[in-house]
Order: structure tokens, then C-alpha cells, then sequence
């Protein structure tokens, strides 16, 4: 076991900032699972998931220095890493694609901690407050988080107008917010 | 006056805006407080999207392979600027990291020593992309393996290239950057020899509009711009919106 299994987040953080392997290591046993679903899920292929993976950890490693907690929990900050790298690639890699699906029977990550088992209740609350959105708002977001698509693609893919993707974003954001404060 | 950007933070929190249409918000909110408060509260909901995601198991080399890549940057100096964290990213910033990151990925782990002196070649390239810019990479291919160049199109002003490890030509030949249209029509910007530095910044004196494609050949004055060795080369994009 490393010697930051104990540590927060936070700390890690602090931690990565003096430049603790370590810490890396632990950042990633924690966090690497979700990162890699995240930009698998955005690419469809294991190999580029892996590599968009690969770079947002050692961007991390890099500027762990200038992490600032206002600007959301380590987690959070991390996986903005990964989406954003991840639509980067999907992007240069066609100039328009179609919405991965999202594979059946995938295989389950193996976690055994408390932790772990508290996340999947966090993860179980998200997914559940995401399917009380109307179809067409929860499908507008799922396109432009996971697909990568920009608004006036959104629009074209979606055959609505521009306003139309724009309230459907706010309002479902909206929508999902008042579900999640209203599970926990 | 300012100009709030209210209308925008959705689909900004989400991804879904343009690399310049991201770049402006960015620049706003750095400035703007509301805004930026504003912003920062849709982030955490959207935080939460990866956790509706399937579990997936990465490769068990995965762990081992980013320690590695850590542990051969350990001791190298970080980067001058903050992380461009999305939420404050301005496109002036980023444009110029992008190109450095760029090169800086590409460059060999001696190379990388080397960089310690150009770091300030690069703030100075960071500093000319005052605007929005849009950037293309290009990778030495054959005997050119390991050299690079970066395309950068500021939304004012003539196009350059930021280019690294430019190999050593014959004498009486040159590196020339062609840019082509979709139509094949060919555009002769700049010919020039390599000055063996680590970085060289090459000025195309014009902009990329029209074109789809760059092109660095090795030029000896003799064969046609079509004939003539490809050094490197990359499609030019068009913009998304």
C-alpha cells in the first residue's frame, strides 16, 4: 500500500505539487478507472481512451501546482482533464460522427473499499437523476458532453434550431441539479 | 460595456462550444466574477456526468506507463504559465501553450534538456498569438523523423510556423512551405534554411484562408513544388462554425 492510501484528496494534491510519484500512483489507483470509462466512452477505442488517459495524468503531474480547490475537488478537476483532451482527439479525428453507444455487458471494475462502495451510491443517484429528464433534454446533453458535438452540430445532428439546443441544455442542467440535491 | 456571457456558460460547461467560442468565454470569465460564479456552479453539476458512465477496466500497464512518463519529467522545469484549467483558459494562452505543448511532446527526452534555453523563444511565440489562433501540427516523416512544425493562424494577422529540430540540408538547398487549395492550386509562402536552433519561427507573410493544406519540401531549385521531397505536412481544417 502506497504511503498516501490515507490521504485526501486534497492532500494528494499537495503532494503531486512536490512532484511524489507516489502520490501520482495513488491519484491514479483512485481516479484512473472513471478517467479511463470517461474518455472511452467519448472515443469508443480502448487505445486512444488509454493515450487521452495517459496525457491527463501527467498534465495533472504538471500543473498539479496551480490547482486551485475553488475551482472543484480533485476528481472533478481531473476528469474535466480527460473530457476535454478526449473531445480534442474526437474532434481532429472526424469532422462529424456518430454518438458512441454505449456498450451492453461491460465488464465491472473490480473495487472493494468503502469508498468505492460509497461512489457507486453517488454514481447510482447521478444515472437515476439523468433519466428524469425529458428524452430530448437528456439526449442533447449526452451529445454534447459525450459526443463531443459543438451547439450548431447539436442543431444540425438534432434537426432543431440553435435556441432550441441552448433551453434544452439549460433547463435539463437545471432539471439535473434539483434531482441530485433532491437524492442527497 | 461589458458583455455578459450568461447565455453561453451552459454549453461552455458542457464542451460545446467552439475552440473560439470557448476561448472568448474564457477571456470573460478570467474578468468577470458573476460570470464566472455562474459558471463554476454548472461545472459541478456537469462534474457528475462521468458517473453515469459504464465501469470499464483499463490495460494493467496503464499505471506503470504514466509513472514512467512522470518519472522522466521529474526535475524538468514546470511549465512558466498556470495550467490552463478549461474554466479560465483564454485563447491567447492557450494557442501559444498549444503550440508549445505541441513541440514539447514531440521533442526527444535530450531534446528536452535543450528547452531549458528556448523557454524564452517560446514565451516570445506565446506572446505574438495575442488573438484567438488556430494550429496545425506536422511531423518529419522518413529521414525528417523527430523535426515538427507547428501551423498557427491568428485570427489577425499573417500565419507562421513554429518549427523544431529542423535537420541540417545540403548547401545550395532550402526548406520551402507550400500551401495548397482544394482546388490544387499551389501557394509558394517562404523558403528558408534551417538556423540550428532548437526552435525556429518562420513568417508566411500571408493567411491560410482557402487553403487546406501545408507542405514543408526540400527545395533545390530544380524539381517542381509537386516533385520535390515532402518534409513534413499537415490538412488544414477549416474552422467548425
Amino acid at each position: 500500500m502506497s504511503d498516501h492510501a490515507e490521504d485526501d484528496d486534497p492532500t494528494l494534491m499537495l503532494a503531486l505539487a512536490a512532484q511524489d510519484l507516489a502520490a501520482l500512483g495513488t491519484l491514479y489507483d483512485r481516479h484512473g478507472r472513471l478517467a479511463y470509462a470517461l474518455a472511452y466512452r467519448i472515443l469508443g477505442e480502448s487505445e486512444a481512451a488509454e493515450d487521452v488517459v495517459h496525457d491527463a495524468f501527467l498534465s495533472a503531474w504538471r500543473g498539479a501546482a496551480s490547482y486551485r480547490p475553488e475551482r472543484g475537488n480533485p476528481r472533478g478537476w481531473l476528469m474535466s482533464i480527460v473530457h476535454h483532451r478526449a473531445v480534442d482527439v474526437l474532434r481532429r479525428k472526424t469532422a462529424f460522427r456518430p454518438a458512441p453507444l454505449e456498450a451492453a455487458g461491460d465488464r465491472p471494475a473490480e473495487e472493494d473499499t468503502a469508498a468505492a462502495a460509497e461512489r457507486n451510491v453517488e454514481s447510482a443517484g447521478v444515472r437515476k437523476a439523468l433519466e428524469t429528464l425529458p428524452p430530448a433534454q437528456r439526449r442533447t446533453i449526452e451529445l454534447a458532453y459525450f459526443g463531443g458535438y459543438t451547439h450548431t452540430e447539436l442543431a444540425e445532428l438534432m434537426g432543431v434550431p440553435l435556441g432550441t439546443v441552448k433551453g434544452r441544455v439549460r433547463i435539463g442542467l437545471q432539471k439535473l441539479r434539483r434531482a441530485m440535491e433532491s437524492a442527497r | 460595456m461589458t458583455v455578459h456571457v450568461a447565455d453561453e456558460l451552459e454549453l461552455y460547461a458542457l464542451g460545446a462550444l467552439t475552440d473560439d467560442e470557448a476561448g472568448r468565454v474564457a477571456d470573460h470569465l478570467a474578468a468577470c466574477a458573476a460570470c464566472r460564479t455562474a459558471a463554476a456552479s454548472l461545472m459541478d453539476i456537469v462534474s457528475a456526468l462521468p458517473e453515469t458512465v459504464a465501469p470499464r477496466e483499463p490495460s494493467a500497464g496503464l499505471r506503470e506507463r504514466i509513472l514512467r512518463s512522470a518519472r522522466a519529467t521529474a526535475g524538468a522545469p514546470r511549465a512558466a504559465r498556470p495550467f490552463p484549467l478549461r474554466l479560465y483558459r483564454s485563447r491567447f494562452v492557450t494557442a501559444g501553450l498549444a503550440a508549445a505543448v505541441i513541440v514539447l511532446a514531440a521533442v526527444s527526452l535530450d531534446g528536452r534538456a535543450r528547452l531549458r534555453d528556448a523557454e524564452a523563444d517560446t514565451r516570445e511565440i506565446v506572446e505574438r498569438v495575442s488573438t484567438s489562433a488556430r494550429t496545425w501540427y506536422m511531423s518529419g516523416t522518413g529521414a525528417f523523423e523527430g523535426s515538427g512544425g507547428t501551423l498557427i493562424a491568428p485570427q489577425r494577422g499573417p500565419a507562421f510556423v513554429l518549427f523544431h529540430d529542423l535537420k541540417p540540408i545540403e548547401p545550395g538547398t532550402r526548406y520551402t512551405l507550400w500551401l495548397v487549395s482544394p482546388e490544387g492550386r499551389w501557394l509558394r509562402t517562404v523558403s528558408f534554411r534551417p538556423d540550428g536552433g532548437t526552435f525556429q519561427t518562420v513568417d508566411l507573410a500571408t493567411n491560410v484562408a482557402g487553403y487546406d493544406r501545408c507542405l514543408l519540401v526540400l527545395d533545390s531549385g530544380a524539381a517542381t513544388p509537386a516533385e520535390a521531397p515532402v518534409v513534413m505536412q499537415s490538412r488544414i481544417a477549416p474552422p467548425s462554425s
